[in-house]
């Protein structure tokens, strides 16, 4: 997935640029300090050793290895080939105990909990049906919503031995993370989600896969938030 | 129809027409108009083009001669090399004894293009452009070559020892001229009172709507849109010109000998088109109309008429609708009037109205010379309150006068060719017969100015180039179809790109095929010819015809019907058969129904409630797995056996894949979505940004651009929005955006990965098998 052409030197100094602009990298190891632009989300984030990122527009992959993923193991982005709205979701072929996940940049205007008045959709009367369908689907990667100053899971029905959530809070973020367990295997997550949400962007990441879960150790719940943390929404270049 | 000046600099309208229009200075003392003026020049002698002025690059020199248009080379005359000696007969000096060179390249091209078109009936003409005086001809300009709007054909020349001037011109036959100017091709009395409505084969550019004295006016806002017996009227007859740009509309008053009145603006009644189309509709409804739609509305308040498909294929609009504007009277009076009302008439810049200035001038009582003895023309120069100043060298005099040189630029002449050898001598003879009476004796220099009109003359111009003896002033003509819009197929084939990218787990850089397009693009498909037909007609209703909003619309259309190849998407999503039609994939039961209600299409509150809840019930059968929805249904909830809709509802939705639903639903969707507003947002920034991305075919690029991308984003979502990351096929979108700026725009500039700029993307290739 790398490519000479883009980046004389990804090993060595900080402040990599991943992207897929003229001169970024669009594959990145730690341990490194990266800025990465992804659509209209640009932010930093540091990579420890044994940490991967790669571009591969309009998706970021992050994953933690030994030796770097073959290309037919590597999480990729779907896309539901829809002429109206849009829908996606990462997969993973080979190994689903790799530790890894997907970034993707939203806008908040794309959401339901979007009660920002000064949206531009709010200078149409109504929600199309596109819009709807994209925040519906929003939603469900997003699955929690912020009330009373804290971000609360939709499905409060869930018995909570099903799920691992917390809140999180950022240099200049705030979201949360949900880990869902594995009906079988408790000890082990089939999907992973988390939202960081920035003015008006939201990074949502996410473990998962169709049709077969992910059979990610519990654990990764807890170090997959390390990577997180360092995360700082960076402001538009222009 | 695609045009552009010649010369081809700057970064907007105004710039771009300045820059490529530009004439050659007042030289010669006999007209203190620019030199070589149209369409007469020095002695008030017929001059067939104008003389124009090339810009110069930063790095020294004057930028190429480019073709105005698509078209054929039909005739080359290389240059001459230019030579030192004085006495040559290309060195000829008319205003002195310095030796004055002027090249002697030539190139005509012959342009067949499309303006429009009557029913089923495209309107094509056939015009000519002439660029003479070149001092190099491109290789590959060669007799028959096909040759494309904004190819470099040549260097500038001298003309009169002036380096980096053409004369350009534009020509074509009588039974062509008919066609372009929709009418007889004699002079009309400009003051003259329509009596009918203008052409419906070709509508661009400006409206322009008479208004006779009874026209029924308010000075407040009325509150009935139909007609009415009004206690005030505009008491004087006036015209109104309607122009729609960049959300604005502007309506300026003009009395009825065309001097211009005032100008009131209305700040986004352009981008408030739709939503002013349905107040008005539901209000005339609202009053106990029973035949009205918003489209028939629109179709008011964008074309001052319901046009329709044709005479008899309309959307409902009440026959006694009111258009009421608010206007400012050539006296200068604030009122609102009715543009509809008994007695007015519209028009707009494809019927060339006298009023306006255009006027054909065919009435040369001795058309094989070269002198001017059209007394239409002459009337148009002389002072019309001095009757005493027709004498030749007096009109000559005029002809560069603020009052006088625009009114030249809207003449439509008929004289000999210029260029012809065969009667070159003969036309000017009369200036030797002339001088030598006068004299009374031989013309010291006529041999000499002979020698200099013969090597300046052709003796192969086609037949049918020498047979285009109406004339156009080039700029003007350029400046007005510049406003049509209407694309040929040819112009369609080119913005179909040639490559796109498909996101897959290694980008897929393919190939678009021009086979694969054949329902929209095939040369000898007459459903294809509607389609063509249909699409160009909702771009025109639905104001998607300036270069930046064809890009954005092309840009998206190209990749939402799979470059041609689906009408209709065919999707095994939850939301079928209510997936997308037409050029902008009309997707959900709720666009359908909008879009038919736009039309006045009835559709019973019992099926709406029966989409909804279907549709509803469909989306909530999507099983969850992994968190996340299905894009499938197995219940099938919407499908027609579930929701039982009659069949009328299911023939009408079928048909948004056919011509004219395919275009006019997109048209709807792109005016209700407000997607000219984010397209000209173009204007505020208009770079494109260079992106890369490893592809199966190696490191390929495309490029981004924030409007478009609003755009695409609207296209998608069906509301404005600034995400447009997560859309499948942005990418390929961004492709065939960029490949539309190549084909539209005038000037374009894309950043290299090397740090160059060129006018073609990286990784680009033109398509050019048309």
């Amino acid at each position: 997935m790398t490519s000479a052409s883009f980046s004389a030197d990804v090993k060595g100094d900080f402040g990599v640029v991943l992207g897929n602009e003229v001169g970024s990298a669009l594959s990145v190891v730690g341990p490194k300090s990266v800025t990465v632009n992804m659509s209209e989300c640009r932010f930093k984030i540091t990579l420890e050793n044994k940490q991967s990122l790669l571009f591969n527009v309009p998706d970021v992959v992050f994953y933690e290895a030994e030796t770097a993923l073959k290309k037919d193991n590597l999480p990729y982005l779907w896309q539901a080939e829809m002429s109206a709205g849009y829908d996606w979701a990462f997969k993973k072929a080979g190994n689903l105990r790799d530790k890894w996940f997907g970034l993707m940049c939203e806008s908040l205007e794309n959401f339901s909990w979007n009660n920002d008045a000064s949206s531009v959709s709010k200078q149409h009367d109504e929600v199309t049906p596109e819009r709807q369908q994209i925040r519906d689907s929003n939603d469900l990667k997003c699955p929690a919503k912020l009330t009373n100053g804290e971000w609360v899971l939709n499905d409060q029905k869930m018995n909570s031995k099903n799920y691992l959530f917390k809140t999180l809070k950022g240099i200049n973020w705030n979201g949360f993370i949900v880990g869902y367990k594995n009906n079988k295997f408790k000890s082990t997550l089939s999907s992973v989600r988390f939202c960081l949400i920035h003015d008006k962007k939201v990074i949502i990441g996410v473990s998962e896969n169709y049709s077969k879960p992910l059979s990610l150790p519990a654990s990764f719940f807890d170090t997959i938030q390390n990577p997180i943390s360092t995360i700082e929404f960076l402001e538009d270049k222009k | 129809m695609l045009i552009s000046p010649p010369f081809l600099v700057g970064t907007d309208e105004a710039s771009i027409l300045q820059a490529g229009l530009k004439n050659v200075p007042a030289r010669e003392s006999t007209t203190q108009a620019p030199e070589g003026n149209f369409p007469v020049s020095q002695n008030l002698m017929w001059h067939t083009g104008v003389h124009l002025e090339a810009p110069t690059k930063a790095e020294g020199g004057y930028v190429p001669v480019r073709a105005i248009a698509d078209g054929k080379v039909i005739f080359v005359n290389p240059p001459r090399a230019k030579v030192t000696d004085a006495k040559d007969p290309q060195a000829y000096n008319p205003f002195g004894n310095d030796a004055s060179w002027t090249d002697n390249g030539m190139i005509v091209l012959e342009h067949e293009t499309e303006i429009g078109a009557d029913g089923d009936t495209p309107t094509k003409i056939k015009f000519y452009s002439s660029y003479l005086h070149l001092s190099k001809i491109n290789d590959g300009v060669a007799k028959d070559a096909q040759i494309y709007r904004k190819d470099t054909l040549g260097e500038t020349g001298e003309i009169f020892g002036h380096a980096g001037e053409i004369e350009m011109a534009i020509a074509c036959n009588t039974d062509e001229l008919k066609k372009l100017i929709g009418r007889e091709p004699e002079w009309q009395d400009p003051k003259q009172v329509p009596t009918q409505d203008g052409r419906i084969d070709s509508i661009f550019g400006n409206l322009y709507i008479y208004l006779p004295a009874s026209t029924p006016t308010s000075t407040t806002a009325p509150t009935s849109h139909l007609n009415s017996a009004n206690a005030s009227s505009l008491g004087t007859a006036q015209w109104i010109e309607i122009n729609y740009a960049k959300g604005q509309g502007i309506l300026t008053s003009y009395a009825v000998d065309g001097s211009k009145g005032n100008t009131t603006n209305e700040a986004t009644s352009e981008y408030d088109l739709y939503a002013e189309a349905n107040t008005r509709h539901e209000s005339v409804i609202a009053a106990g109309a029973t035949i009205s739609s918003p489209s028939g509305w629109y179709e008011l308040l964008r074309f001052g008429r319901n046009l329709g498909q044709s005479a008899v294929d309309k959307d409902p609009l009440p026959a006694n609708a009111a258009h009421w504007r608010k206007i400012k009277t050539v006296d200068g009076q604030d009122v609102w009037a009715d543009l509809n009302a008994s007695g007015s008439f519209k028009f707009s810049d494809a019927d060339f109205l006298p009023v306006m200035g255009w006027n054909c001038y065919g009435d040369d009582s001795k058309p094989d010379d070269q002198r001017c003895d059209s007394a239409k023309l002459k009337d148009l120069i002389a002072d019309p309150n001095d009757p005493f100043t027709k004498g030749d060298k007096i009109l000559a005099m005029r002809i560069g006068l603020p009052d006088v040189l625009p009114k030249l630029a809207r003449t439509i002449c008929k004289f000999p060719n210029e260029w012809d050898k065969n009667t070159i001598v003969a036309r000017y003879q009369y200036l030797k017969d002339e001088a030598e009476a006068a004299a009374d004796g031989a013309l010291e220099g006529w041999p000499a100015f002979e020698d200099h009109l013969k090597i300046m003359a052709f003796d192969t111009l086609p037949d049918a180039f020498k047979q285009a003896d109406w004339h156009f002033h080039p700029a003007e003509f350029i400046r007005i179809l510049r406003k049509c819009g209407w694309l040929s197929r040819g112009e369609l084939v080119q913005l179909l790109p040639t490559n796109s990218l498909r996101k897959a787990t290694v980008w897929a850089w393919e190939d678009v095929s021009l086979n694969n397009a054949a329902t929209l693009l095939s040369k000898t498909s007459a459903d294809a010819s509607l389609r063509r037909i249909a699409l160009n007609k909702a771009l025109r209703k639905f104001n998607a015809t300036t270069p930046i909003r064809l890009a954005c619309f092309f840009g998206n259309a190209t990749q939402e019907t799979q470059w041609y190849q689906k009408f209709h998407e065919g999707s095994p999503y939850w939301y079928k058969p209510w997936d997308g039609r037409g050029f902008l994939q009309l997707t959900h039961a709720a666009n359908y129904i909008k879009y038919w209600k736009f039309r006045g299409l009835a559709v019973s509150a019992q099926v709406i409630q029966t989409l909804q809840q279907h549709t509803t019930l469909a989306n909530n059968n999507r099983p969850l797995v992994n968190g996340h929805k299905t894009m499938y249904d197995p219940t099938n909830s919407l499908s027609d056996a579930s929701t039982g809709i009659p069949s009328e509802i299911i023939t009408r939705r079928d048909n948004v894949k056919n011509s004219l639903d395919a275009a006019n639903s997109a048209g709807a969707y792109w005016a209700w979505s407000s997607a000219s507003k984010q397209a000209d947002g173009f204007f505020n920034d208009p770079s494109n940004n260079i992106k890369v991305v490893n592809t199966d075919h190696g490191t390929k690029h495309y490029y981004e651009n924030s409007a478009f991308g609003n755009v695409a984003a609207t296209v998608n979502t069906g509301a404005p929005s600034s995400n447009f990351s997560s859309i499948w096929g942005v990418q390929a979108r961004f492709m065939a955006f960029a490949n539309a700026q190549v084909v539209l725009l005038d000037t374009t500039s894309f950043p290299q990965s090397d740090g160059s700029a060129k006018e073609t993307p990286e990784d680009f290739t033109y398509r050019r098998d048309v």
